[in-house]
């Protein structure tokens, strides 16, 4: 056959033994999988030399038949189809660490997630596809070369950009687990965007007094503060950083560090000139600037402005958030800000308590496209909102507020479309409006370019996956927490902290990191110089060259494959998924009907 | 037409009830469980938007306030506890004191201790008249000995005078404020669908029984809208029995027997109000009438007049007829008389004022419907 004739490419002193095991998943997949239809079509591969089906394969007597088989049977290569690799991938290759083989000589076929779920009315369909799916299998891993996971050392130190909130936050737990810490602050003091505000929603707590303890704890944990300074450059991969740092008087200091937490935070949306009136009627402010208006008034039982008394205030949600294309004025990069900045609803509800709790009789209008309220207690404050009087207007796109500055003898007004006035057109007349502002990244771009950061369409910083790996970026041992990876507010801040912390503490819990080794390798005797690899390559250091020939650094590599499809000679590999493996499954995917497919289910 | 935020309506609307209407956020679930509500007349939320808007006037140009019939469902629902149900309720007291001119229904809502006042100031004063003048004191009757007959039949006159005119005048404000938000042409044939359903629809009262909650306990005879019927037929039946009187007895010189027509129809179309007022009275003593929890007094007003009146009538209906001569049946008469002539002056100003209202809106809105 032609693929036996590839697998002469590899060096293989034995002969290629595959074992393969079809789980039932308890019913899950054998209800509507034929399993011993599978198993069947699996052993006439001239490679297999054992296939079983089983109804718990990660149960421990269905783990026990792989250990069995691999000991007294030879096997020496093992394909589970089971259910998704994200589940059970690691329980099997530890089984084969336990029989002593090399684990990674383990292919996982997913035939639940995949087939079984997604095809329960076709069972014949679905037997086939498992065939086809287990058999692409077979051909991937008697192509497998045994891998040793990458080893590299880890230092006991942790550097935490920007000493916000989540900087803080991630500092004191890291220190709290035995790390050493940087912690870098480009201003002169802690605390971030939390010392712009009085009180805090939920708790109503001093915004100063959260800063004050947060503050005293990080010092007494001996965290390394560097106020005043910014990050120059940093060098090196996963456990072994290095950071130059540059402080605001131009002295630098080094700091070696294992793991990088990006803690930037975020900046204000600035309305542009007109928009709504900003900066051409003195009676428009931003959110940020009338809490400061509000904090620095002194006591006085009239709100005024300018010296103007003020009995009405307007206010427009969802300024620089949810925009629309065609609709919304866009940012420099062409883009206008589409996601939803989702702590502006309760922090200008937040807001309007604490003018009301000053000012009872004040008229407020709160103009809202939707009221996102929906963290714990955040209800609470839209509710009590009405109670108190405050009047709300639902707008869209199609009628968005319109501003008009007062006139002589007539006060400002906000004319909208309100959709709970059934589209009707109502004027209000206010005296003040407040642009319920959102928010936008922090200029990182020096950062983002040096390490060559992930960052999404909205700009922010973008995690692995938002569910799987929330705080971690596809830079190994660079995380995230906080706002430079999204709105949030301080609440959801400490929680990403503390994920972004545990997450560190787990990967330097040891003197040496383990990784998997999927990364790019190089066959020195077919690359010919060409660098066409190193042009492709996203990650900063991982592909470099070394006496004329392409040389990667495994600790920076991805593994994502660019380099791979732009190599003329085949010469560069994905350890553990070559183009001869991919060419092997395909082939096997896409082969001609077998007979077991013909025979029904 | 763009409406401008009058902010403080809210707080006037409130006077009238409605305490808890700025909890209020659109959601719009009350006018989704109504059983009434539907395209041509819907509410409670649009008529809850325009009160927070301020837009008084387009409020009370429309039929919706008295296509209502506080059955409470939208209150039961409301997931803010706005109380949708008594913010109509609200609507309508708001909408009866700015369809009478003199501002007297809107003092007697708004405070109960001057609708104490006004009450008690009227009965007095029209009491003291019967009495003191000596019109006619020839008494036909020891009955009539203190207020003589002569004395009712002019001051019964003139109080119909006046309350006719009152009438009229509601009339005209309502259907100058409808017509306003009304097709301003509507051929005759539509006119006459329109006055049919409406007549159907307060013989029948098909709608309040519509919107009476499958909840509601008991037989038909503890039913709101029954009981409504009683009272509503009750009262018609005594009008048309003192209008008989007046013409058999006044106009016509015939001298028939006191049980016929006046006496009979009288008779059962008081037991109707009287079993009808009981059992409304009794419903919202019990609380089974949840919307009446936060009444008015003017609200109460015409059960607890017609549940005296009823009563006083009987009393001196059993009185004449076994010759119970007394003193205190003199003063039976006074309060009877004197009661039923301030229900009549007075009906425009109080709860009663929907016997106007109520039937024009229902026209205008099967107008717009036809």
């Amino acid at each position: 056959m032609e693929k036996q004739d590839n697998l002469d490419n590899i060096n293989q002193p034995e002969e290629v033994r595959v074992g393969v095991y079809v789980c039932h998943c308890g019913g899950n997949i054998s209800d509507v999988v034929d399993t011993k239809a599978v198993v069947e079509a699996a052993s006439k591969h001239p490679n297999v030399k054992i296939a079983r089906d089983y109804v718990f394969m990660c149960s421990d007597p269905g783990q026990k038949l792989i250990i069995d088989d691999i000991r007294e049977n030879n096997i020496n290569r093992v394909v589970v189809s089971a259910c998704s690799p994200t589940l059970h991938e690691t329980t099997f290759r530890k089984a084969l660490r336990r029989a002593e083989l090399n684990p990674y000589l383990y292919e996982h076929i997913n035939i639940r997630e995949q087939d079984s779920w997604v095809h329960k009315g076709d069972h014949e369909g679905a037997t086939a596809k498992a065939i086809r799916l287990t058999m692409a299998g077979v051909e991937k891993i008697a192509r497998q070369d045994p891998l040793e996971p990458i080893v590299v050392n880890a230092e006991g130190h942790v550097v935490v950009i920007g000493a916000g909130v989540a900087g803080m936050r991630a500092a004191l737990a890291l220190s709290r687990r035995g790390l050493g810490v940087t912690l870098i602050e480009k201003s002169a003091q802690m605390g971030g965007r939390t010392r712009e505000l009085d009180t805090v929603y939920p708790t109503e707590e001093k915004a100063a007094d959260i800063i004050a303890q947060l503050e005293k704890a990080v010092r007494d944990a001996k965290v390394d503060v560097r106020l005043n300074s910014e990050v120059e450059a940093i060098e090196g991969f996963i456990g072994n950083f290095e950071i130059l740092i540059k402080s605001a008087d131009s002295k630098t200091a080094k700091a070696r560090a294992g793991a990088i937490i990006m803690a930037t935070g975020f900046n204000h949306y600035v309305p542009y000139e007109g928009e709504f009136g900003y900066r051409q009627s003195p009676e428009v402010l931003t959110l940020p600037e009338f809490n400061k208006l509000l904090t620095e008034l002194p006591p006085s039982q009239k709100l005024t402005y300018k010296g103007r008394e003020i009995r009405s205030i307007g206010f427009i949600h969802c300024v620089g958030s949810r925009q629309t294309e065609g609709i919304h004025q866009p940012q420099p990069d062409g883009k206008v800000n589409d996601y939803c900045s989702r702590v502006c609803c309760t922090s200008a509800l937040h807001t309007i308590h604490r003018t009301l709790d000053r000012f009872p009789d004040l008229h407020i209008y709160d103009l809202y496209k939707d009221i996102r309220t929906y963290g714990r207690g955040h209800e609470d404050y839209y509710e009590r909102a009405s109670k108190r009087g405050v009047l709300f207007f639902r707008y869209t796109d199609d009628g968005l507020p319109v501003f008009t500055p007062p006139q002589k003898d007539k006060t400002a007004t906000l004319t909208v479309k309100d959709v709970l006035t059934w589209n009707e057109e109502v004027t209000i007349p206010v005296d003040m409006v407040v642009l319920v502002t959102g928010m936008m990244p922090r200029n990182i771009a020096n950062l983002i370019t040096m390490l060559k950061l992930p960052i999404g369409a909205d700009r922010f910083l973008q995690e692995v996956h938002p569910k799987l790996r929330p705080v971690e970026l596809a830079n190994n041992g660079i995380l995230v927490a906080g706002t430079c990876q999204g709105p949030m507010d301080i609440t959801e801040c400490s929680s990403a902290a503390g994920a972004a912390a545990a997450k560190v503490s787990i990967l330097l819990s040891k003197d040496t990191i383990e990784m998997d080794p999927f990364v790019a390798r190089v066959d020195t005797a077919r690359c010919d110089g060409c660098q066409l690899c190193l042009a492709e390559c996203e990650y900063k250091g991982a592909l470099t060259m070394a006496e004329n020939r392409a040389k990667v650094n495994p600790a920076l590599c991805a593994g994502c494959g660019s380099c791979v499809a732009v190599c003329p000679t085949r010469a560069i590999n994905v350890a553990g998924w070559t183009l001869d493996q991919f060419d092997a499954m395909i082939d096997a995917i896409g082969a001609e009907e077998t007979e077991s497919e013909l025979v029904p289910a | 037409m763009s409406i401008t935020v009058n902010p403080d309506f809210l707080k006037e609307i409130k006077r009238y009830g409605a305490f808890d209407i700025n909890a209020c956020f659109n959601c719009g679930n009350c006018t989704a469980v109504c059983p009434l509500s539907d395209p041509n007349g819907s509410f409670p939320r649009k008529l809850i938007r325009l009160g927070q808007l301020g837009d008084k006037e387009r409020m009370i140009s429309g039929p919706e306030p008295w296509l209502c019939y506080y059955c409470g469902e939208c209150s039961e629902t409301c997931p803010r506890q706005a109380e949708p149900g008594e913010y109509m309720a609200a609507v309508r007291r708001y909408a009866i004191a700015r369809n009478e001119p003199s501002g007297i229904a809107g003092l007697m809502y708004r405070s109960g201790t001057m609708a104490i006042l006004v009450t008690v100031l009227v009965g007095i004063v029209l009491g003291a008249f019967m009495l003191t003048q000596n019109i006619g004191r020839n008494p036909s009757h020891w009955i009539f000995s203190d207020v003589s007959y002569q004395m009712i039949h002019y001051v019964g006159m003139g109080i119909s005078v006046l309350a006719v005119l009152a009438f009229l005048g509601g009339v005209y404000k309502i259907s100058s404020r409808l017509s306003k938000y009304s097709p301003s042409k509507t051929d005759p044939s539509k006119r006459m669908v329109a006055l049919k359903r409406t007549i159907a629809e307060i013989v029948t009262m098909s709608r309040h029984r519509k919107s009476t909650p499958d909840s509601e306990p008991g037989p038909w005879y503890r039913q709101s809208a029954w009981i409504h019927m009683g009272i509503m037929f009750g009262f018609l039946g005594l009008l048309a029995a003192t209008a008989l009187d007046f013409i058999f007895l006044e106009l016509l010189p015939l001298h028939l027997s006191v049980f016929w027509p006046a006496r009979i129809i009288g008779t059962i179309a008081g037991l109707a109000m009287i079993w009808g007022v009981s059992a409304a009275i009794v419903r919202r003593l019990n609380h089974v009438e949840k919307n009446a929890e936060h009444s008015r007094l003017p609200d109460w007003w015409a059960l607890i007049f017609l549940f005296v009146i009823g009563l006083t009538g009987f009393w001196l209906e059993i009185a004449v007829t076994f010759g119970l001569n007394g003193a205190v049946n003199n003063w039976f008469l006074l309060l009877h008389v004197a009661m039923a002539m301030e229900l009549v002056l007075l009906f425009a100003f109080t709860k009663m004022a929907h016997v106007i209202y109520r039937p024009i809106a229902l026209y205008m809105y099967y107008l717009n419907q036809a």
